[in-house]
């Protein structure tokens, strides 16, 4: 497989993985998911969170190698959006330790840092958003027939 | 009340507790079929796109022996755009996996509006541009192109 492939592959994916990140704490939050309750604690339900948010940082790597070691299109937009998925790979991997610190928190403190994680998803979600916009050829593709 | 959702789960595992109700392994089912479809479905539909029409792109002599009037399909690199909004483009030929070389053969490659664009959009057939086109050979070195798939960015051209 080519490593055009591999990084569209890899990009598609974390696509889905961030969005069912960011569900799984308010799914495990209530009761919908375990009508007879959970059995475990708040933290032990987030498992696929954690699970999730190392993968989406490992495969930001390897979207990131093998997206670099093909043809590039260097110049205005296209490149405007690497530098966006560069700063967001950094962000994933800070997210990440916010994520792992967060889960030997409690209090104030852990609320104070469940704010930073959250406001640093939302600039991850936009940055992704903005990098397949810019970057993404299938979603480029799909946008050229709807404009016509 | 799912009998499936009284049970308790254990500790240790870290997806117990979502294994252990029918709505978790049903979410956890369609996130895995979701996952799978994110990867799926670029990967196919690129494999589909560089290949529209299934046939592989012709090289100089296929080109030389395809009459006036017959389909084909061409990688070009758009050289000059000409007045009348047709392009003076050099032909490529396949020299490996997503690499092609420069042939000294010149076409002119004109496009209509309805002219289908994939991987890409009507702007990105400028100049520079490396595409596959499919269409008919309406001279011996002209090609109107019913559809094209842009390539640039993702093979390398030498030459």
């Amino acid at each position: 497989m080519s490593s055009f492939l591999v990084s569209e592959a890899t990009g598609g994916a974390m696509v889905v993985l961030i969005l069912i990140a960011i569900a799984v704490p308010y799914a495990v939050r209530g009761r919908w998911l375990a009508p007879a309750g959970w059995g475990v604690g708040y933290l032990p339900r987030l498992a696929p969170h954690y699970l999730i948010g190392f993968t989406v940082a490992g495969l930001s790597l390897v979207h990131a190698g093998f997206a670099m070691s093909g043809p590039l299109v260097l110049g205005g937009a296209s490149l405007t959006g690497i530098w966006i998925a560069t700063g967001a790979m950094f962000l994933a991997f800070g997210q990440v330790m916010v994520g792992n610190r967060l889960r030997s928190l409690r209090g104030r403190e852990r609320l104070r840092l469940r704010r930073v994680h959250f406001a640093v998803m939302g600039a991850l979600v936009a940055a992704a958003a903005l990098h397949v916009a810019l970057n993404g050829p299938v979603l480029q593709s799909i946008l050229g027939r709807v404009a016509g | 009340m799912d009998a499936s959702n009284s049970s308790r789960p254990r500790p240790g595992s870290p997806l117990r507790p979502w294994l252990s109700t029918t709505r978790g392994r049903l979410l956890l089912g369609a996130g895995v079929l979701l996952l799978i479809a994110a990867i799926a479905a670029p990967v196919i539909g690129f494999t589909r796109m560089m290949s529209p029409s299934g046939a592989p792109p012709a090289s100089r002599s296929q080109l030389s022996g395809t009459r006036v009037g017959g389909s084909l399909t061409v990688v070009v690199r758009l050289d000059e755009r000409r007045p009348d909004g047709s392009f003076t483009a050099t032909l490529l030929e396949p020299d490996g996996d997503r690499s092609y070389r420069a042939t000294g053969n010149r076409l002119r490659v004109a496009f209509a509006p309805d002219t289908r664009v994939q991987m890409g959009a009507a702007q990105d057939l400028r100049a520079g541009a490396v595409l596959q086109a499919d269409g008919v050979l309406t001279a011996r070195d002209a090609v109107s192109a019913r559809g094209v798939t842009v390539l640039t960015g993702v093979v390398r051209v030498a030459g």
